[in-house]
């Protein structure tokens, strides 16, 4: 089984991520509102997967794509961010981020980023 | 801001209902509104903008729109609570998305979300506002744009 934890500060945005999600062996196993708060949540549950918004309060998702990787190098990250730009595409993926999916995004593109994300 | 500026917003306000729901959104024809106007419906989420622009865009709708809106998603939770978390996505959505066109210096703040009338306004003084009105179902929404052009 593969556990996946969401980050978002968008509370109706985890949930539907949540919701959304139709993988087999993918089981959701914690969310976050922030990166401080995603940070705790990864050393309680050490998820295999994240989902990473990119614009939160307290600690960004770019700065958190760096310490969720410091804490363990192989978590397979895919950025879920409104920011529609190349170049903040290219930064998340140079900090280490495996994916970026654009908002809005509807159930088939979450999934086969997700399909992507885990297959790489 | 100019006409592009502008197109940039429409064609994203367009694009969010588009993908966000089978119903396409109608986006009227953009009005300027001056700064001691003020457009707002039951919820509003607020973007700041800095970078190569600054002001701000905010997203306003009524609630029954906002409640439809989520429960086209699929959530079982229509609460207040989720209409605000609701107003303040899209508007960050709208503004982020509009960084396509206008550059990773399009600096947007996280959103700030308001239910009912602000005590204080909303519109930059100086800054040329418009209003970008958002037919969706039976409900309009409107998104507006305060910005200009930074440096």
């Amino acid at each position: 089984m593969i556990k996946l934890m969401i980050v978002d500060d968008s509370n109706t945005i985890r949930r539907r991520i949540e919701r959304l999600v139709n993988l087999n062996d993918v089981s959701v196993v914690a969310t976050a509102g922030n990166g401080l708060e995603a940070v705790r949540m990864f050393k309680k549950h050490q998820p295999d997967a994240v989902t990473m918004d990119i614009t939160m309060p307290h600690m960004d998702g770019i700065q958190c794509v760096e310490a969720l990787l410091r804490l363990r190098a192989d978590t397979r990250i895919l950025v879920i961010s409104a920011l529609a730009d190349k170049a903040t595409a290219l930064e998340a993926i140079k900090k280490g981020a495996n994916g970026f999916l654009c908002k809005p995004f509807n159930e088939d593109e979450l999934n086969e980023a997700l399909q992507e994300l885990l297959e790489d | 801001m100019n006409e592009n500026d502008i197109k940039v917003f429409v064609e994203g306000a367009t694009h969010y209902f588009q993908h966000v729901s089978d119903e396409p959104a109608v986006v009227q024809v953009p009005y300027l509104i001056s700064h001691n106007e003020s457009l707002i419906y039951d919820f509003t989420g607020i973007i700041g903008i800095s970078g190569n622009r600054r002001g701000n865009v905010y997203f306003t709708a009524p609630r029954p729109m906002l409640k439809f809106l989520l429960m086209v998603q699929g959530e079982p939770e229509i609460t207040d609570e989720n209409c605000s978390d609701m107003v303040g996505e899209i508007a960050n959505t709208l503004s982020g998305n509009a960084r396509r066109d206008l550059g990773k210096d399009f600096m947007i703040s996280v959103p700030v979300v308001l239910q009912g009338k602000p005590e204080q306004l909303l519109l930059a003084k100086g800054n040329r506002s418009f209003v970008i009105p958002i037919q969706w179902r039976q409900y309009t929404a409107a998104l507006v744009v305060s910005l200009e052009k930074n440096g």
